[in-house]
């Protein structure tokens, strides 16, 4: 049931032909799941919670840095440093304080993902990395709920939907697009290969349109319908997938659970944190910080509680010791311990494994500027 | 007429252009094949091809004025 508060706030679409206030009821019952709380998934809440979308999802585990806000929309100045999927929800409640949002400040991982999703009806991938995709891919076709999917790239972006069950219609699966994870350097993220600002933002806005349309039953959702978008050129193309042959995957609940998604799609994107969430994720209980230097290389860190395992004594090392589920690694610029990261992913360490980006050396220059 | 190729992604920097015009092939392996030649990088991209608006598996035969759509995956967000 609608209240006098939502009338009002929702008028202007209850007023609308093939609308009406038992659509808006359906909006306000839809549980929906955002993963990835950066450049797409930033529009995509924000739609869906003026909209009305009763209870929201919210899943990043990354905190908000002034380089994010060229194209995340929902943070301001005062959000750096933040948890994402908190800044998002104070956001969305401040917007709409009658949802439920709920932040999930945690990866979204094959330990969690069946269990993240079994409380929502529809998830939006708003993730960055394959890794992410292929999981919520799987996890949605797993439950039979819809996935509607955004990426982009430079100045390209694309938006379609899988998982969708309509009568007498195939369905349509991401690895349908994607059959296996691309090579590893086969591909690129937005924040070393850039992104116009606006264009996750037309994405964003797309896929909030597609999840709406599913709730509400209206229109034509992009049911195995690629759409290509150039900002460029202002060009859509658009292309029909193709259901046929069989696709990969894992085929129930136990086979997600242990399927690898970190090695069969290596991103190194993954395995590298920023020196803000290193700060965070150190203080957690159950993380190791390692530094992977040799004897008496600079800088010395005394202020820094790690424990030094020379890359020459690593293998010695990780056999040897009960070594909790996280790891830090690090090491001067961060690039021989974003190697040892992959390395170890590669032969199938189920540990979350993290490199520092840029290394002691980056960590060092961050504390002089505070 | 020929064929018409759309290059998307970072293909569209491989060959230099978001489209090209190419001459008919029997069939979309045989255009493929031209295509590696002409640009080799892009033997070590996967991607998507697309004929006439339809994503297609395996070989299919080429007609006059039929565009191609070489589609890699995007993963940024």
């Amino acid at each position: 049931m609608l209240s006098q508060e939502d009338k009002e706030r929702y008028s202007a679409q209850i007023r609308l032909h093939a609308f009406g206030e038992e659509t808006q009821v359906k909006l306000k019952s839809a549980k929906v799941l955002v993963v990835g709380a950066g450049g797409l998934g930033c529009p995509v809440l924000l739609y869906l919670c003026a909209a009305g979308v009763g209870c929201i999802g919210v899943v990043d585990n990354d905190v908000v840095e002034l380089s994010n806000l060229q194209r995340q929309v929902l943070y301001e100045m005062r959000d750096c440093g933040k948890l994402k999927a908190k800044a998002a929800t104070e956001r969305l409640l401040a917007l709409n304080p009658s949802l439920n949002i709920i932040p999930h400040a945690i990866r979204f991982n094959a330990g969690n993902a069946w269990d993240l999703l079994s409380n929502y009806d529809l998830v939006i991938d708003a993730s960055d990395n394959f890794e992410t995709r292929f999981l919520i891919n799987d996890v949605s076709a797993l439950q039979k709920k819809p996935m509607v999917y955004g990426a982009v790239f430079r100045y390209e972006g694309q938006v379609c939907v899988f998982n969708l069950h309509l009568k007498d219609k195939p369905v349509f699966n991401y690895r349908h697009l994607v059959p296996k994870p691309p090579e590893s350097g086969d591909t690129l993220n937005c924040n070393s290969e850039g992104v116009l600002g606006v264009l996750p933002g037309l994405i964003g806005n797309l896929q909030a349109a597609e999840a709406i349309k599913i709730i509400c039953g209206l229109g034509l959702p992009l049911h195995g319908q690629l759409v290509n978008y150039n900002v460029l050129t202002n060009r859509f193309y658009e292309v029909a997938l193709n259901s046929s042959g069989n696709i990969s995957g894992p085929r129930n609940k136990t086979e997600l659970e242990s399927y690898d998604y970190t090695l069969s799609c290596n991103n190194q994107n993954n395995l590298e944190i920023s020196v803000q969430e290193f700060e965070r994720l150190r203080m957690m209980k159950n993380v190791l910080v390692l530094d992977i230097r040799e004897e008496n290389e600079q800088p010395e860190t005394e202020e820094l509680e790690t424990i030094r395992v020379p890359l020459s004594r690593f293998g010695d090392f990780i056999k040897a010791a009960e070594v909790p589920e996280n790891l830090i690694l690090l090491c001067q610029s961060g690039s021989r311990s974003l190697k040892l990261a992959g390395e170890l992913h590669k032969q199938g360490d189920k540990r979350n494994i993290y490199s520092l980006k840029g290394g002691l050396l980056e960590w060092k220059r961050q504390k002089q500027i505070q | 007429m020929g064929i018409e190729v759309l290059f998307f992604g970072e293909l569209a920097e491989i060959s230099g252009n978001s489209s090209a015009g190419l001459d008919l092939a029997r069939d979309t392996d045989e255009l493929l094949e031209i295509l590696m030649v002409k640009y080799p990088d892009l033997r070590n991209k996967s991607f998507s091809v697309a004929l006439n608006n339809k994503m297609i598996k395996g070989p299919k035969p080429l007609n006059e004025g039929d565009v191609l759509a070489l589609m890699p995956p995007f993963s940024g967000g």
